[in-house]
């Protein structure tokens, strides 16, 4: 195989947002195809240089086929993500000047943030790094944008009138996408490179995303709580983080044994997970 | 990086850099941003009302004349300070109005009763306490006698409730001897809606009653309950045989019951609406008189029982008010809005 045909078709495959397995796939495929036409080129008559560049260029554009690769493997990702993304600067700069023109109050760290954060779902959805580790900073990149719209959902309660409960709604209809965005990138669009597991993934990676939103949520209902109905000087707002920490080791458990094969014990420590959360939300509707 | 990109980013970038200019050049202290109707107002005996009204962030008396309309300021006070509560002389030729910090954790734990003199225009400070008087009232049947509920700290419960006037007791002040005397030793979480009814030897406010409970569960049981201490002082009993809610402000009619404020439902939002109540025989079992649907509170009743005012606040449950005065008949009508003009 020629380096330059297979750098080639390797930029190309990066440009997805398959496993190494699948992007490795792809790459040998597409290097077949150069290959082929390489050695055309060459029974035509042409130098070794020469043919390779053709072969590249007849090829096409390696961005523009990447990003379509990327589109038909994953359908409307990349709009979702750009939608979150105009979604969100839009929502920052009027929260921001609603705000400013009624409470005459600056939020000038969070608007920076809000437009860092926009920025860089914009230039992930158009233009992603060859080389990045695709899930951890989506998903970063989505619950961090989840938490800056929160914040500006709370910003939305000094704008009077109906214009703060519009504002309020958009930015829950933000979380949403930030939300599913998350399920997809979690349980869907990244994949075990087992096959034989790919079902089992999908369904605890999805049943953990879940899980997760409803510990880290218990979680902070109880810090809340706690901060709300003490002095706070001791430590027992550590308990706090037993539901967070529950549900992390919990996953990290999952994930081992399944990397394992060992699907049966897996499902079963999902099943104890959701069971544990379920009892502890029935206690509390109960007490409330 | 691809061209557009790039230029989306710098556009991006260049609002956002805008943005914070005009944030920079447009926000205001917090001590400047209130505006209008504070929700404080008194009423005298012929209907005259004085109204406390922010402008830039400065508190400022004024009295409305017959169409509601208010002329300039009779008295201002500076824009770190807020007029908690102001009370007619029972002549209704003067006014006394206390005065605190609006952030009492920043501006000291301190409050000033001024008199203002309707005639000459003139005010004078006449009393000065280490404490938060959050109300006063002058006595119906004594021009000499002002009586107000004084918090003896502020701070909060815990670390992320907002802090609040805590220990409070009724206190009387003496013009003519300018001596206070506590009315009670209670140091009690929350007291308001003081009340002094023109020919009653009683002294009205509403609290917690929890003093009765012993444990923590218990306390959580207790109401706001308008109770009464004798005019000389005493130990607080409760005035009725109690309501069947948490009462928070009302008006002593003079024949007997209340006219109370108290929550009517929830709204959609999860926002307690507050209306007024009528209950004639103070066993509870009050008649609803107000459908604001929003947040309905401050009742003063006239001298003879007939009027009612109270105020609105339309914006409760957000972060910043919205008052609106009414008056209406106090047995029940359509409220007709008063100040500011709509």
């Amino acid at each position: 195989m020629r380096p330059a045909l297979l750098r080639f078709a390797r930029e190309i495959s990066r440009r997805t947002d398959g496993t190494r397995m699948e992007r490795q796939d792809l790459e040998e495929e597409m290097a077949g195809h150069l290959e082929a036409t390489f050695s055309r080129l060459i029974e035509e008559g042409h130098t070794e240089q020469e043919a390779e560049e053709l072969a590249m260029s007849r090829f096409g554009d390696g961005k523009r086929i990447g990003r379509q690769i990327q589109q038909a493997l994953y359908p409307y990702r990349r709009e979702m993500i750009l939608g979150l993304s105009a979604g969100s600067l839009l929502f920052g700069f009027a929260v921001f000047f609603s705000v400013l023109l009624t409470a005459w109050s600056a939020y000038i760290p969070w608007l920076i943030l809000c437009s860092l954060t926009g920025s860089a779902l914009l230039a992930l959805a158009v233009d992603p790094p060859a080389s990045l580790n695709r899930r951890f900073v989506l998903n970063g990149l989505f619950l961090l944008q989840t938490g800056v719209l929160l914040s500006g959902i709370l910003l939305t309660s000094a704008v009077p009138g109906n214009a703060g409960s519009i504002l309020a709604m958009a930015g829950w209809l933000l979380i949403l996408l930030a939300m599913a965005l998350v399920y997809r990138t979690s349980a869907y669009d990244y994949r075990t490179r087992r096959v034989r597991l790919e079902k089992h993934d999908m369904a605890i990676n999805a049943a953990n995303v879940t899980t997760g939103i409803l510990s880290v949520s218990i979680s902070l209902f109880i810090l809340w709580a706690y901060l709300a109905f003490s002095d706070g000087t001791d430590r027992v707002w550590m308990f706090a983080l037993i539901p967070a920490l529950f549900w992390a080791l919990t996953y990290a458990a999952q994930w081992l044994l399944l990397a394992k094969g060992r699907v049966k014990t897996a499902y079963g420590i999902t099943g104890l997970q959701i069971a544990v959360i379920a009892a502890a939300l029935a206690l509390f509707f109960r007490i409330t | 990086m691809k061209r557009p990109l790039l230029i989306a980013l710098i556009l991006i970038g260049a609002a956002t850099a805008a943005s914070a200019a005009a944030g920079l050049a447009l926000q205001k202290p917090e001590n400047e941003t209130e505006e209008g109707f504070s929700g404080v107002y008194d009423v005298t005996a012929d209907g005259s009302i004085a109204v406390v009204s922010f402008t830039e962030g400065r508190p400022g008396i004024y009295l409305l004349d017959e169409e509601a309309a208010s002329s300039g300021p009779l008295a201002e006070s500076g824009t770190d300070s807020r007029i908690n509560s102001l009370s007619f002389s029972p002549d209704g030729r003067s006014i006394a109005f206390t005065v605190s910090p609006k952030d009492p954790a920043a501006g000291g734990l301190k409050s000033i009763i001024r008199l203002l003199d309707l005639e000459s225009g003139t005010e004078r400070a006449v009393f000065q306490d280490k404490g938060l008087i959050t109300e006063l009232t002058f006595s119906p049947d004594d021009p000499d006698l002002i009586y107000f509920l004084r918090a003896g700290v502020f701070e909060n419960y815990s670390p992320v409730a907002a802090q609040h006037p805590h220990d409070f007791d009724v206190h009387e002040y003496r013009l003519s001897e300018n001596n206070t005397r506590p009315l009670t030793d209670l140091k009690a979480y929350d007291m308001q809606s003081l009340d002094v009814p023109a020919g009653s030897d009683s002294v009205y406010f509403s609290m917690f009653g929890d003093e009765e409970y012993e444990s923590a569960e218990e306390t959580f049981d207790a109401t706001q309950q308008i109770y009464r201490i004798p005019e000389e002082g005493g130990t607080p009993e409760p005035a009725g045989d109690g309501y069947p809610r948490d009462v928070y402000g009302f008006a002593i009619i003079p024949d007997g019951g209340a006219i109370y404020q108290a929550v009517s439902k929830t709204s959609d939002e999860g926002i307690f609406e507050y209306e007024l109540f009528r209950s004639d025989s103070g066993q509870g079992n009050g008649r609803q008189l107000t459908r604001m649907r929003t947040h309905a509170g401050n009742p003063v009743l006239s001298p003879d029982g007939k009027t009612l005012w109270f105020v609105e606040d339309r914006n409760f449950g957000k972060e910043r008010p919205d008052f609106h005065l009414y008056r209406m008949p106090a047995d029940g009508g359509t409220p007709e809005a008063l100040f500011p003009a709509e």
